[in-house]
Parts: C-alpha cells; sequence; structure tokens
C-alpha cells in the first residue's frame, strides 16, 4: 500500500510513547513537557500541502513515502574512511565537530581552541536539564509556523550545544560535520544545533551535509539557532554537496544584536529533496545581515531556498544574493522576504536572485517579496532568469575554446560572484574545485 | 507637528469629493441569492435557455467554492444574502435622443464632468453610460455601426447578436474561474460588449462609465470585447459612486478576445467610495480581468489608475497563446486612510517569442496597505519568451504599508526574465531641490508624485489622462492644493 504523508504524521504522533520509552528521560525533566507541546503543535500543523503558501512549490508530500521512524537506537554506525574523506576540506585548520546519524561523535571530533568557546552535545545537556538548552528550546520564534521545527522539537535527541564568550575571536571555523550512513529502515534524524555568540566576537561556522545513504529514505531534520550578541562578526556557512538523493530540511533562526554584522552562504548542489530555511532577525540597531546564496542543480535535484531578513529596529541593512544554475530536470526555488517592521526607518535592504537555465526539464520559481511597514527606507529587489549570452559563448569560441568548455567557463563565472564572497581561502579553494568538477572545465 | 506630517495628514484625512446619492427610480429585488435569483434576473432580461443554465450552472458551483484567502488583504466576512442582485432603473420607452434621458440621470454626469452631450459633440467619445446594472443609453451607435463595429449592453447583445455572446462569453474567465467570478457568471446583471470586425480599426475611444447607485445593490457587471483579425480598439472604463455607510460590493468580469494582429487597449480609472477616513463603508471591489491573445502577433495592454475602494482585488491578466503576441500592464494605484489594495496582474506565456511587460506604481499614505502581487509564468514551449517588469512603491507617512509579491515560473531555458522592485519614500534631497527652487512642499509633493506615476499616466488614452491626473490631485489633495 501506498504510504502518505498523512500516514507518517499520524504514525509519528501514536508512536511518540514509545520513543519516549526508548530515551529513557528521567520523567521530572522538563523536556518531557516541552516535547509534548511541540508534538500538538505539529499534530495540529500536519505536513504542509501545495496550498500552503510557503510551500506552494515544494510538494513535500511527495517525498514522504516511507514510513520515516525518529531513530532510537545508540548505534551511531561508523564510516569509514571514504566517509571521512569526504567530510575533509584540504587544508582546512577546524574546530571539527563530528555527528553521524544525528549522534555527537567524540573521538572524530578535534576542538582546537577549547579555552575559546564551551560546547556540549545536546544529549547530555537534556540529561542535565541544562538551563540555557531549556531556555532556547522555549523561545522558538517560528514565524512561519513551519511543522518541521516542531517535529524537531519533539523528536529531538542530539546536537552541538555552543557558547561563544564575550572578547572571543576565533582563530580557526567550528566545522560541523552531520553525516548519515546508510542503515536498514528508513529514518527520520532530528537534530539541534544552539550557538550563542557573545559580544564583540568573531567567529566562523561550517556546516557540512553528508548523506552517504544517498537515498530518499532518510530525512534529516536540521534546527539551528544561533543567537548573536552586541559588535560581533559572525559568518555562517552550509555546504550540501553530498546529499546524492537524499532529503534535507534546514530551518535556520538567527537573531542579531546592535552593530553585529551575520553572514550566511549556501552552497546546494544535491539532494532529491533540500529546502533551506533563513530566519534572520535583525532585532539591534546598525546591525547588517548578508546572505549568500549558489544552488547548482541537476538530475531530480529540488532545491528549495526560502529565506527572511526582519528589519525589527531603525538602522539596519542587508544584503542578499542567491544565484541558482539549473540543469537537466532540476527544480530551483528562490522565495525571499525582506520584512520591514513598524517603525524600522532608515532600513537599506537588497536583494537579488538571477537564474541560469541550461535545459529544457529544468523549471525555476522566483518569489522575491518585499514587506514594508516603515517609510523612510530604501529597499529594492531583483530576480532574473535566462540563459548564457550567445555573444559571450561567440567571443570564447572565437577564442579556440569548444561549446562545451565555453559553456562551462561562463556558468562557472557566474557561479562565482558567490563563491568569491567566501572568507575561509582553504573553503573557496573547495568549493572553486567542486564547482569545476561538477562543470567540468578540462584544459 | 512638522509641516510634513501635517501635509501627510490632509492627505491622508481628506474626503471622498464625490459622495452623493441620485434619486433615479429604481427597480430593485429583495435582498438574498437562490436558484430563483438567478431566475429572476434571467426572465427579468428575457434571456435565452442556454443562457439561463450557464447561469444556473455558475451559481450550482459557487455554492461549492469559498471566498479566497490567500490576498494579503482583511476582508471583513460578506454576507450574500444580504444583498439585493438586480437594481435597474425603470424601463422608459424607448429613446431617440438624449433629450428624453431622465434629467437627473444627465445631472449626475454633469456633476462627473462627463455630459453625454459635450461628450458627443466635442469629443467624438461613444459612451454606454450603465447606472446601476442596465444601459441607459447608448451614443454613436449608428457611426459605429457604418463600419461593423457592434457596441452594446450585454443584454442586448444577448438578444441581437447571440451567436457571438455564446460563443465568447466565459471563454476567458470560466464561470468556475474562482469564487467571485462564478458569482458574477450566476447574477451578472448587464454589462458591455465590443465585437470589432475583422481589419476595422475603431475610429473612437470606446467608453462606459459606471455608477453604483442605489444602496445595497451589488454591482455584477459583465463586459465582453473581441477583436477580430486585424482589428484595433480602445475602450475606457472608469468609475465614480455615491457616499455612503454601507459596504458596498462589486464583483465584475471582463473578458478581452484578441485574434491574429488584433489589438485591444483596456483603461480603467477607478475612483469608487473608499470608505471615510476611519475606514467605515466603501466600495469592495473584487474583480476579475483577463485577456487572452488568441491570435498571431496580437496585443492585449491594460492600463488602471486605482484610487478608489476600501478593498481592491483585481488582476488584469493576459494569456499570451498565440505567438508573436504581447502582453502589457501599466497601473498606478493610490491607497489612503485605510484603504487595501491587493492588485497586480498574471502574464501566461504560452506562444513563442511572447513578450510581456509590467510597469506597476503604488503609493500608499495614511494607515492603507498596498499590495501588488503578480505572475510572471513561461511554459515549456513559450520559446524566447521575454518579460519584463518593475514595481514601485512611494511611502507617504510612517502607518502605511507597501508589499510586493511577484511569481516567477519558468520553465524554458530560451526565456528571458527580469523583475524589479524599489520602495522609498519621497527622498529628501529631491525635496530640499524642488524647494530651493521656490516650490513650497505640497507643490513638490504634487510634482514628484506626478513624475512617479509618469510612465504610466503617459499610456492613457488623451480624454483619460486629463482625468486620472485630476484623480491623483484630488485624491492627494492638501499636498497638492
Amino acid at each position: 500500500m501506498m504510504i502518505t504523508a498523512n500516514d507518517v504524521k499520524s504514525k509519528l504522533i501514536e508512536n511518540f510513547n514509545v520513543f519516549e520509552l526508548n530515551l529513557q528521560e528521567d520523567e521530572s525533566n522538563p523536556i518531557a513537557e516541552i516535547r509534548k507541546e511541540a508534538l500538538k503543535k505539529f499534530a495540529a500543523m500536519g505536513f504542509p500541502t501545495r496550498r500552503h503558501e510557503e510551500w506552494k512549490y515544494t510538494p513535500v508530500s511527495k517525498f514522504l513515502k516511507y514510513d520515516f521512524e525518529p531513530r532510537t537506537f545508540t548505534d551511531h554506525g561508523a564510516p569509514d574512511e571514504e566517509d571521512l574523506a569526504d567530510a575533509g576540506i584540504p587544508g582546512l585548520r577546524a574546530n571539527v565537530l563530528f555527528f553521524v546519524n544525528g549522534h555527537y561523535q567524540a573521538a572524530r571530533s578535534k576542538i582546537l581552541e577549547e579555552d575559546k568557546f564551551e560546547f556540549r552535545d545536546i544529549a547530555s545537556a537534556i540529561n542535565d536539564e541544562d538551563p540555557y538548552l531549556l531556555s532556547r528550546l522555549n523561545s522558538v520564534i517560528d514565524r512561519e509556523k513551519d511543522p518541521f521545527i516542531w517535529l524537531n522539537q519533539a523528536y529531538m535527541r542530539d546536537g552541538a550545544m555552543i557558547r561563544i564568550k564575550d572578547h572571543v575571536k576565533l582563530q580557526y571555523p567550528i566545522y560541523l560535520v552531520n553525516m548519515e550512513l546508510p542503515s536498514k529502515g528508513n529514518y527520520l534524524d532530528n537534530v539541534r544545533h544552539l550557538i550563542r555568540v557573545g559580544d564583540h566576537c568573531e567567529a566562523s561556522i561550517i556546516s557540512n551535509y553528508i548523506n552517504r545513504s544517498g537515498e530518499d529514505r532518510n530525512l534529516g531534520n536540521y534546527f539551528i539557532q544561533l543567537e548573536i550578541g552586541d559588535h560581533s562578526h559572525v559568518d555562517f556557512y552550509t555546504l550540501q554537496y553530498e546529499l546524492g538523493k537524499g532529503l534535507h530540511i534546514g530551518n535556520h533562526e538567527v537573531q542579531v544584536g546592535t552593530k553585529s554584522t551575520f553572514s550566511t552562504f549556501f552552497f546546494s548542489s544535491d539532494g532529491r529533496l533540500v529546502r533551506n530555511v533563513s530566519n534572520i532577525i535583525l532585532r539591534g540597531e546598525h546591525s547588517e545581515g548578508h546572505m549568500y546564496g549558489l544552488y547548482s542543480l541537476d538530475g531530480n535535484d529540488h532545491c528549495d531556498n526560502r529565506t527572511v531578513i526582519d528589519h525589527a529596529v531603525p538602522n539596519s541593512f542587508s544584503n542578499e544574493l542567491y544565484k541558482g544554475i539549473l540543469d537537466e530536470n532540476s527544480v530551483g526555488v528562490f522565495n525571499g522576504k525582506i520584512m520591514v517592521r513598524p517603525g524600522a526607518q532608515k532600513t537599506n535592504a537588497y536583494q537579488h536572485n538571477p537564474n541560469i537555465i541550461l535545459s529544457r526539464g529544468a523549471t525555476l520559481h522566483a518569489k522575491p517579496q518585499l514587506e514594508i511597514f516603515a517609510d523612510d527606507v530604501k529597499c529594492t529587489h531583483g530576480a532574473t532568469s535566462g540563459q548564457l549570452d550567445e555573444e559571450h559563448l561567440f567571443y570564447l569560441r572565437s577564442r579556440g575554446l569548444d561549446a562545451a568548455n565555453a559553456k562551462a567557463l561562463l556558468t562557472y563565472a557566474f557561479a562565482y560572484e558567490v563563491v568569491e564572497k567566501v572568507k575561509i581561502p582553504a573553503l573557496r579553494e573547495f568549493l572553486e574545485k567542486r564547482i569545476q568538477g561538477k562543470l567540468l572545465i578540462h584544459d | 507637528m512638522s509641516k510634513d506630517d501635517k501635509i501627510i495628514h490632509e492627505v491622508a484625512g481628506s474626503e471622498y469629493k464625490y459622495g452623493w446619492v441620485s434619486n433615479i427610480e429604481e427597480d430593485t429585488l429583495a435582498p438574498g441569492l437562490s436558484e430563483e435569483t438567478v431566475h429572476f434576473i434571467s426572465a427579468k432580461k428575457n434571456e435565452p435557455e442556454w443562457l439561463l443554465e450557464w447561469r444556473l450552472k455558475a451559481y450550482r458551483q459557487w455554492l461549492k467554492m469559498t471566498p479566497p484567502s490567500w490576498q494579503n488583504l482583511k476582508i471583513p466576512p460578506i454576507d450574500f444574502q444580504s444583498i439585493s442582485y438586480y437594481s435597474a432603473p425603470k424601463p422608459k420607452k424607448k429613446l431617440d435622443s438624449l433629450d428624453e434621458v431622465d434629467p437627473e440621470l444627465l445631472a449626475t454626469f454633469e456633476k462627473l464632468g462627463i455630459s453625454l452631450e459635450e461628450q458627443k459633440r466635442l469629443t467624438g467619445v461613444a459612451v454606454d453610460a450603465v447606472i446601476d446594472s442596465v444601459s441607459v443609453t447608448t451614443t454613436f451607435k449608428e457611426k459605429l455601426g457604418e463600419l461593423g463595429v457592434i457596441f452594446c449592453s450585454m443584454s442586448e447583445a444577448v438578444r441581437e447578436h447571440p451567436e457571438l455572446v455564446r460563443k465568447y462569453l466565459g471563454r476567458v474567465v470560466p464561470p468556475t474561474d474562482n469564487f467571485y467570478a462564478a458569482l458574477n457568471s450566476a447574477v451578472f446583471s448587464d454589462g458591455s460588449f465590443a465585437y470589432i470586425p475583422k481589419g476595422v480599426r475603431c475610429p473612437m475611444e470606446l467608453s462606459t462609465y459606471f455608477r453604483i447607485n442605489a444602496a445595497g445593490t451589488g454591482q455584477f457587471e459583465r463586459t465582453l470585447i473581441v477583436a477580430e483579425e486585424g482589428s484595433y480598439v480602445s475602450y475606457l472604463e472608469g468609475c465614480t459612486a455615491p457616499q455612503r455607510d454601507e459596504n458596498q460590493l462589486h464583483a465584475a468580469v471582463v473578458e478581452l478576445i484578441a485574434l491574429d494582429d488584433a489589438e485591444i487597449k483596456y483603461s480603467t480609472v477607478q475612483n469608487w467610495y473608499p470608505g471615510d477616513k476611519d475606514g467605515v463603508g466603501g466600495v469592495y471591489n473584487f474583480v476579475t480581468k483577463r485577456g487572452i491573445c488568441e491570435g498571431r502577433r496580437s496585443k492585449i495592454s491594460w492600463t488602471q489608475v486605482e484610487t478608489g475602494s476600501a478593498i481592491t482585488w483585481k488582476y488584469p491578466s493576459c494569456i499570451l497563446k498565440g505567438d508573436d503576441s504581447i502582453g502589457e500592464f501599466y497601473s498606478v494605484a493610490l491607497t489612503r486612510n485605510r484603504q487595501q489594495a491587493d492588485t497586480g496582474t498574471k502574464m501566461i506565456h504560452i506562444g513563442k517569442n511572447t513578450r510581456s511587460r509590467i510597469i506597476s506604481k503604488g503609493i500608499s499614505a495614511g494607515q492603507s496597505q498596498n499590495s501588488y502581487r503578480g505572475l510572471v509564468s513561461i511554459n515549456k514551449g513559450a520559446e524566447n519568451a521575454r518579460n519584463y517588469s518593475q514595481c514601485d512603491s512611494l511611502l507617504l507617512g510612517d502607518q502605511c504599508g507597501a508589499h510586493t509579491f511577484p511569481y516567477l515560473d519558468c520553465s524554458n531555458p530560451t526565456a528571458q526574465i527580469e523583475h524589479e522592485a524599489t520602495t522609498s519614500k519621497i527622498g529628501e534631497d529631491v525635496l530640499f531641490y524642488c524647494r530651493q527652487r521656490g516650490m513650497d512642499e505640497e507643490e513638490a509633493t504634487a510634482l514628484i508624485i506626478n513624475g512617479f506615476s509618469r510612465e504610466v499616466l503617459k499610456k492613457l488614452p488623451m480624454e483619460f489622462a486629463v482625468e486620472a491626473q485630476k484623480l491623483l490631485a484630488i485624491s492627494l489633495e492638501g499636498s497638492v492644493g
């Protein structure tokens, strides 16, 4: 019998008790109540359909065709050499935090700057009823009413809890490796990363998603909460080059304090279903949000980029550049919103979303939005879709490049505008190679 | 309060200038909607059986539908049973000249500044005046008749040209298209019908003035324009409505059909009662307007100036089916007080080498909310389709909102889509420049708003451009002076 999203939903609700029993959490632990509340919210919302405005172009129910089960066993699997090689970025020195099937693996992790930030895994934080963890779980904003956030909250088991103290400048990035290994059964992994950056800090965080099972039978449901204090600079990189045909949902909720700058970088190039949601709230004056994204898709990839930049106070600035390259039968979605709250005067916000469609089977859906409730603002957005310029192609051909290389070179140049924004040299080189490899540029 | 603020408050608070009720005897149906209502309307208008069936089908479908809720509007629940679905000026004997028209009706037009006689004599515009649902008088019919152009009320068209009406009615907006289109299809009272035969360039602008007149009467107009091969027509639609506190529902449907090499230019100036400054009363304007470029090299162009209505919900659209066809949308939407507007367009590219252009200018003042919502859809077969969209919003005052919701769907690699949008207030440097040239703030604001809207206003036919500018000026009175 065909399994539908509704079946998945009812099973997740019905089997919650079993999951709880398996967890063996203390009954008096406040997390139990938090989980129940979240499950109620998830039950009330259900999985989104096409009628859900924010999910219009991503029919998630189409992908929920196996009875996904939240993983309860503690066998975390062991990645082999090849898996580890995928996680490695040549020349990158970083504070590595390794997660396999949603669970922290201390043996694979390596923290270089122990003195500069505090790390603990969420699983043990839950056991200790960590007050910071509980306060964050109780302050989920979820403006978009996303059921996956509540599904994550109900079923979360592990993740990273990182706190960077005031006046700390991290020399090396924090590198989160999120790996899923092949396993029998269809699993739903709910992973939560909580990051708190203090005042006057500098930090870079890289989150790499690797799905070694490579199939659409595993759904990774990630929820990342990031809280940035005042006068800090934070860069957050997301890499999605090793998802195969996996399913991935990533929700990001970011709060930015006064005079702080936050930048996100999304590099997506894989995955049967990938949905990246960035919800950035500029809640301190003179704060800045920068959002960069590059989705280069082929095969049957479906990548949905949802971004919301919320200018909640006056005098904030945001800039967004998302570029799309769509080949074969891929579907690319860009849905970006600039929100200016009442009273958020002197807001400057820019958004740009150019796309290249390379093949007849590919489809683009772009929905840039402005919602503005203050008058003294400057907000613009632009979106384009087209193909490579004939004249540019001709120029390269006339210089002796063959058609394939000319096309690849121009596409690469298009992509490079985003890649060049990457501030970590080793990571930038890695990305350059990945993109070149994908475009098959050769000498 | 600074002078700036004062101006803004004056702009936002000015009352509607065109509010009066003319006392023409009405033949009004008791409120309520049922199959009997549909039968009554159809019988009253001596309609053929097929049209009654058509209406009933729409009505039955309507019963199964729910009002749309996706739009960025706050619409109070509407009791469709409390609306009277038929109201017509009492039938009088056939009129041969304007002298026989109800003098009060003529006076109404006089107040609007569109005396029929004046127009007949001076401007050469044929006016099919629709007062509360039934066409009262049609002018210039003879002249148009010589060229074979049919321009008459919908009821007359149903009587005189049933084959044309039957062929084209509901072709672009099917009776079950959406909630309000279904309602309109079931109970439409009257409207205009224009048919331009092959190769004819319509020698004058066809024009209809709508007025909502009787209290509590919904207006359900149905307009159908067919342009045969190689023909051209420019159609004007303008409206003002008397002031009253009861909300009035207006759910019109407009269908345009352009065949090979035909061009239809449809211009609207809409200034219905927007409600008072606290948002009491005002017209609900829920309109479905759609045109199809059926033939090759055909062109449909929508131009609208929207200043009225408490709530506006309309998306004049083009289906670009014929190869090399062109769709255009030019819009100025001004909202103030507590007005809400969610308006825009849809450009559906189906044929090869189709082109579309969208220019939308939104001006928000007071506590109003103004949204642009548009779709550009490039289907798989639309080789070399081209779209350019530009949506600019101007904010006056810190309590209003301007929103942009463009949807771009592209399934063809050879297509090229460009969309850009900006939102800002009037730049202080711009104001300062005008001030130092000796203008006061009111004049400067008027000048800037005029310039902001110019790209759209210049697309209006001459007769309309003047009125539209007047309208913008009146709507922004206080700053414009």
